[in-house]
């Protein structure tokens, strides 16, 4: 292992800081070379990538996926909002996918939307290793179908969604704030909500 | 007549074993815990929302304050998240000091952990090890970054500075003698009857409830599954480096006790393998003074000592983050607590809260 990471050190006591002449060395690898005249946009972020969670979705559940979307590597879904369920429980249960894992889940506000909400959910699988994001789309006060039944872990996550946005999440068992005071006012995730100020109203607590 | 009834105990936010200012509502039914709600949020101070007015350097600076015993990880797992949206490439040099920077904070944190965890139960000694040692890599990410806790020690695109002239000598001693030290945590607990008497058996977690719990790092190893972000997604050049990655059998706190002091070894190995390979060269990419990723959003995770830190940012083109997130190991791996310490004793209750291994400013944020 050692033998394929020691040739860029080459000269060993080559001093750090050589200023901006590597070019000697820097031949063999592909390595401090390439991103030196490679400008950041020469990567495209938003190539397709193949997934196989993508495919067997569409093939399960054709009429659920709104959009797909790719960038630098995952693969987005964004869902029907009454299918996210039986999606969901396939996804965990499908014994080839297997997404057992809810590594995220959080809500996101656009107010200029329509739909003001994005729920988005992070899935992976432990046992193969793939990833996929879930999404679906809220208008203010509709509530997103809890997600607990399939993965305990939503728990919290939909008591913070709740807490911090207000997304009221439906069937989940034990919905009240997390992080915030109980009497706090106001949900302080949604872009009116002001980061700073002298006026504590909304800080109020009784 | 004789009547036993339900009994409502508060522990913390001020309690020595709580790690912090974590909130225990304990329902008992004498000293067997029947019941928990957990508490949480005494240390939250809205770093999400504060992120959305702030650039994308100034963040990093928040994100050492979430998990401030493994700042790194937080720097790390950021700086790599904005890489990742942007598409930079990071030059050899600056990642290789990543690792070894990122993996002597894996000892420092464990050893914290160790020194509370074992304080905690009962064994005093051990803490005063643990923090000699933390010391010695305290001062070297001293001299590496300036600071003690709070590094913002990256850069996004590489680093700010190469390392001082001495500091990998400083570290190859570290790793010189930091097995001999280990060695005297190992004679006093592995095999001391009244360490397994606390931790054999407490705060059992199997494999599917840990996965259900969303629990990730040391214990969810712990219980079998051999899941850590460096193996299964290898960020960095983690994928150029031998390192076992220990799991336990038994589920239990003695079981993750063990899982961590292995991971310490095993990152030592990762530390010497990457002093070895360190190569030459420029430790700053070439990225512009504007970070203005374009639209699009990414979730991106590192291995931190506590399990899978996560971090989600949504960019709608700006030089701001429109949605910063922060998945914290700590939050998610707490929210098992109730299931671990359902049945057993209030004094397991200490124990599991130090297995679990949380730092509140991660879990609260």
């Amino acid at each position: 292992m050692s033998d394929e990471i020691n040739p860029p050190s080459g000269p060993p006591g080559g001093p750090p800081g050589s200023g901006p002449s590597p070019a000697p060395p820097a031949a063999p690898p592909a390595s401090a070379a390439p991103p030196k005249p490679a400008a950041p946009a020469k990567v495209n972020l938003t190539a397709e990538v193949d997934s196989p969670v993508l495919r067997a979705v569409k093939e399960k559940f054709p009429q659920a996926i709104q959009s797909v979307s790719f960038y630098a590597g995952e693969v987005t879904l964004l869902l029907d909002k009454d299918s996210l369920l039986p999606v969901c429980r396939f996804l965990k249960e499908d014994p080839g996918l297997r997404l057992d894992y809810l590594s995220n889940l959080c809500g996101v506000d656009y107010p200029d939307r329509e739909k003001r909400f994005e729920v988005v959910y992070h899935l992976f699988s432990i046992s193969l290793r793939h990833r996929i994001n879930l999404k679906i789309q809220l208008a203010d006060q509709e509530p997103a179908p809890s997600v607990v039944n399939i993965w305990r872990t939503a728990n919290w996550h939909e008591r913070e969604a709740f807490d911090l946005l207000g997304i009221p999440f439906e069937g989940h068992p034990d919905l009240r704030r997390i992080l915030l005071a109980d009497e706090w006012q106001g949900h302080p995730l949604r872009k009116e909500y002001p980061t700073r100020g002298y006026d504590r109203d909304h800080m109020k607590l009784r | 007549m004789f009547r036993t009834e339900m009994m409502d105990i508060n522990m913390g936010p001020q309690h020595p074993s709580t790690h912090g200012v974590l909130r225990l509502k304990l329902m008992l039914d004498g000293e067997i815990v029947t019941d928990t709600d957990v508490l949480i949020g005494y240390l939250h101070r809205g770093v999400e929302k504060l992120c959305e007015s702030k650039n994308y350097h100034m963040i990093e600076p928040y994100t050492d304050r979430l998990d401030y015993v493994a700042a790194m990880y937080e720097n790390l797992g950021y700086v790599e998240t904005v890489e990742k949206l942007m598409g930079i490439t990071v030059p050899e040099r600056a990642e290789y000091i990543r690792v070894i920077t990122a993996e002597l904070q894996r000892i420092a944190s464990h050893l914290v952990w160790l020194g509370t965890h074992a304080l905690d139960i009962g064994a005093m000694t051990v803490f005063f090890y643990c923090f000699r040692e933390r010391e010695i890599l305290l001062d070297l990410f001293e001299a590496f970054c300036g600071a003690r806790l709070t590094y913002n020690a990256y850069r996004i695109g590489g680093l700010p500075w190469d390392v001082p002239p001495g500091w990998t000598e400083r570290v190859r001693h570290f790793v010189k003698i930091f097995p001999g030290r280990q060695q005297e945590y190992d004679t006093l607990l592995t095999k001391n009857r009244i360490w397994i008497g606390r931790t054999k058996g407490v705060g059992i977690l199997k494999a599917e409830d840990a996965i259900d719990f969303g629990v990730s790092g040391p214990c969810l190893r712990a219980a079998g599954v051999s899941y850590d972000v460096r193996r299964a997604h290898p960020y960095s050049v983690y994928d150029r480096f031998q390192f076992d990655i220990p799991t336990g059998e038994n589920c239990d706190t003695y079981d993750r006790y063990l899982v961590r002091m292995e991971e310490m070894r095993q990152s030592l190995r990762i530390v010497q393998q990457a002093l070895d390979g360190l190569p030459a060269g420029e430790v700053m990419g070439k990225v512009p003074k504007r970070i203005k990723p374009p639209v699009g959003e990414v979730y991106h995770t590192v291995e931190g000592p506590r399990g899978e830190l996560g971090f989600y940012i949504v960019s709608q083109g700006e030089d701001k983050p429109y949605r910063m997130r922060f998945r914290s190991p700590s939050f998610v791996n707490l929210q098992a607590l109730p299931h671990m310490v359902k049945g057993s004793l209030v004094a397991d209750v200490v124990a599991v809260i130090g297995t679990l291994d949380i730092v509140l400013g991660d879990v609260d944020r």
